[in-house]
């Protein structure tokens, strides 16, 4: 029973009904939206087809444990078709074959005969030299004193058709090496964040993150600063990290993978300031958080104390907090002092510029607008199965190529002794290409040996 | 509606192509009853025209984007329809089979119409994640092995006319014998699997790991191309192993290229990291 299993397990017959049962998956797992929550399937799938697809992990199928096993079925189908059908389809090529007589040669859909002046010896050590210089292996016997070489293209097809299976385990392996010893994860870090990586003997410090905009506004670009640091805070590199440039140091790469704004910060704010001692258009001012401004004239300094980017005020506690991480309601506390008294204090919202400033009778602040401080999202990777993956790669398109590109090609060249010192030479060609691809080959072969032939019989 | 009306080069020329794969399309139409060679030529020389036109609107529009035009529908769409059409030609002076053509002809003038129907926007600024020489090679490759699996398809298409047909049929017997039309349906997938593989596959994984940091992220379009992929390998393994050819190997073929164009299309419904237009 076991011995069956196993046998089955490399069964040449079951790679392709594997290949259409994981093909019908992976479908089914392009058709149900992946990683939802749970709520959201009930709520688009109720009733039975919902709990269908939780019981089963149709939501995560390509996570599952069972998508994995039929991929390690593949992987260990693979590995034993090579070792058994490969191999030995690789031991049979390398095999030199005979036809029985020169009719035989005469049968295949590509033969040519000829006769050239010459002593049959010559003529087989010059064809063996010919074949042998076109890197074509060569084996000769004579019966009835007709010799015939047997000539046979290098195997590369089923050099290629064996790395091509095996370039499979390779990603397999790669997966699952990367899968265990790996890591993979986003930290957003501000600019002077320095952060340590699980297990790795370096830091890292953001030194600073910017956004670049083209004319009309779309984003260009996004970038970060990055600098590695040794445990005693040496600088190791530095390097801007940004999309498709990640930074690679010591096994570890580093993406830039998102950016956000930081809640609750700034870079700097534009405020318009009224009161007595301003004209009616008021006063522009830029202020960073934290840092007072000092106002022209009479000593009024204006101070921004918290930003907030969504308002919303708990109306029972009357303390105002976000609701989001989202700039959907941005608003700035803002405090006018002179010496110590307080002319004004009060929020100031960017997309209500009206709002709570009737209450305060001289001075007005209108929130114009703020340049965001961003936090950049930078995702930390170690994959110690990437030169697996890579050596895959290379494998299978070696593989493929020399599978498609590279066909069997086998001569059967018969050389018998005519009558007034003529060699009459029967040529036969097979090759794994279709008969009117190398019908082409065979005759350009053909016409160049005739030459050599003759060449050889003059001197 | 006034076609022209864009005021455009770049959209007169690519409406002038639309015309001239039309025409041929139509030609092509009437050389299937009519076995008139002058219709055949005629479609084919409708077809060069389309080409150029075609050509010149990809440049103009390179030109003004200042990047190869490869990231929207639209803008893959013409390419696919762009090397599709090549493959025309190609194929039409190795195998001088013109009711190959035919279906070749009839695709393109299916995938300008679903490219007339998209959204033609040109996006001068890339996304950052699109800012890459990875684009070039990822979106050109695959897409030059997908027109070779629309050559396999159309071979596959008359290998289902020849075999459905009665022998006596004034048409199939116009048509090479099914042997022949199996092996030309062969010969477009050794084309097309390595490039595919190549570019959809290897080139879309580098470009992935060097972007978003891992090969594989299980995206809707990734595992239609990977579908895409096995069947073009379960084909080719029946084949090779199992010695599968005519109508089995024709329906797994046509299967493959059903999911090829099934994919070509799932960002747009399914969305997924390749949603960029």
């Amino acid at each position: 029973m076991i011995k069956r299993f196993i046998n089955l397990l490399g069964s040449v017959q079951v790679i392709v009904p594997l290949l259409i049962v994981i093909t019908v998956v992976s479908l089914a797992g392009v058709i149900v939206p992946q990683s939802l929550p749970t709520a959201q399937y009930l709520q688009i799938m109720p009733g039975w087809r919902s709990s269908i697809i939780l019981q089963l992990g149709l939501d995560h199928i390509f996570s599952t444990w069972w998508f994995y096993t039929l991929l390690g079925i593949l992987a260990v189908n693979v590995v034993a078709c090579s070792l058994t059908h490969q191999v030995k389809s690789l031991k049979n090529a390398g095999a030199m074959r005979f036809l029985q007589k020169p009719d035989d040669a005469n049968r295949l859909k590509c033969s040519v005969s000829f006769e050239v002046d010459g002593a049959q010896i010559n003529a087989v050590e010059t064809i063996t030299g010919f074949m042998k210089r076109r890197m074509f292996f060569c084996s000769n016997q004579t019966k009835e004193n007709v010799t015939q070489i047997a000539a046979r293209s290098p195997r590369l097809k089923e050099i290629g058709s064996l790395m091509f299976h095996l370039s499979i385990l390779f990603f397999y392996v790669g997966g699952i090496v990367s899968t265990m010893g790996g890591f993979s994860y986003v930290k957003e870090l501000c600019s002077g964040d320095v952060v340590g990586v699980q297990n790795w003997p370096y830091r890292i410090r953001c030194d600073g993150f910017k956004v670049e905009r083209n004319q009309d506004g779309a984003v260009s670009s996004y970038k970060s600063n990055l600098t590695v640091l040794s445990a005693d805070s040496t600088q190791l590199l530095k390097k801007v990290v940004e999309v498709n440039h990640p930074l690679a140091f010591a096994g570890v790469n580093f993406y830039q993978n998102s950016y956000g704004e930081q809640s609750g910060s700034f870079e700097v704010a534009s405020l318009q300031v009224f009161g007595p001692q301003f004209d009616t258009s008021g006063y522009m001012t830029a202020a960073s958080l934290n840092t007072p401004v000092t106002l022209p004239g009479n000593g009024i300094t204006l101070t921004v104390s918290r930003f907030i980017s969504d308002f919303i005020i708990d109306m029972q506690s009357g303390e105002a907090t976000s609701r989001s991480d989202r700039p959907n309601n941005p608003a700035v506390k803002v405090t006018l002092t002179r010496g110590a008294d307080t002319l004004y204090s009060g929020w100031a919202f960017e997309n209500y510029p009206d709002v709570h400033q009737e209450s305060k009778k001289d001075y007005k602040v209108v929130f114009v607008g703020y340049e965001p401080r961003y936090y950049t999202g930078i995702k930390i990777s170690h994959n110690p199965g990437n030169p697996f993956i890579w050596f895959g790669f290379a494998f299978m398109t070696l593989g493929i190529f020399l599978v498609f590109y590279f066909p069997h090609r086998n001569y059967w060249i018969f050389i018998g002794q005519g009558n007034n010192r003529k060699v009459i030479v029967t040529v036969g060609g097979a090759s794994s290409r279709s008969a009117s691809a190398f019908q082409a080959e065979f005759n350009h072969s053909c016409d160049s040996l005739k030459r050599v032939l003759k060449e050889g019989s003059s001197s | 509606m006034n076609i022209f009306a864009q005021n455009s080069i770049e959209f007169t020329f690519f409406w002038w192509a639309f015309i001239a794969y039309s025409a041929s399309c139509l030609l092509y139409v009437a050389y299937f009853p009519i076995s008139k060679k002058w219709l055949a030529t005629s479609a084919s020389i409708a077809m060069a025209i389309g080409l150029l036109m075609q050509t010149l609107a990809m440049i103009e529009r390179t030109v003004h984007i200042h990047h190869m035009p490869l990231t929207n529908m639209f803008e893959y769409i013409s390419l696919f329809a762009w090397f599709a059409t090549c493959f025309y030609f190609v194929f039409l002076r190795v195998y001088k089979l013109h009711l190959l053509g035919a279906v070749i002809s009839f695709t393109v003038f299916m995938l300008m119409v679903a490219g007339s129907l998209l959204p033609k926007d040109a996006e001068m600024q890339l996304v950052p994640a699109l800012q890459s020489y990875w684009l070039q090679i990822h979106v050109s490759v695959a897409s030059l092995g997908e027109a070779a699996f629309l050559v396999a398809f159309a071979a596959n298409i008359l290998y289902f006319l020849k075999t459905g047909m009665s022998k006596t049929s004034a048409f199939a017997s116009r048509l090479p014998d099914a042997q022949t039309l199996d092996r030309i349906a062969y010969k477009a997938i050794t084309v097309g699997y390595p490039l595919f593989t190549i570019g959809a596959l290897f080139a879309g994984a580098i470009w992935a790991e060097q972007a978003w940091g891992s090969f594989w992220s299980w995206d809707p379009k990734e595992v239609g191309s990977l579908i895409v992929w096995l069947i073009y390998s379960a084909y080719l393994h029946a084949r090779f192993v199992k010695g599968w050819t005519g109508s089995r190997a024709a329906i797994l073929s046509t299967t493959a290229f059903t999911c090829t164009l099934l994919t070509f299309f799932a960002n747009l419904i399914l969305g997924g990291l390749h949603a960029y237009g």
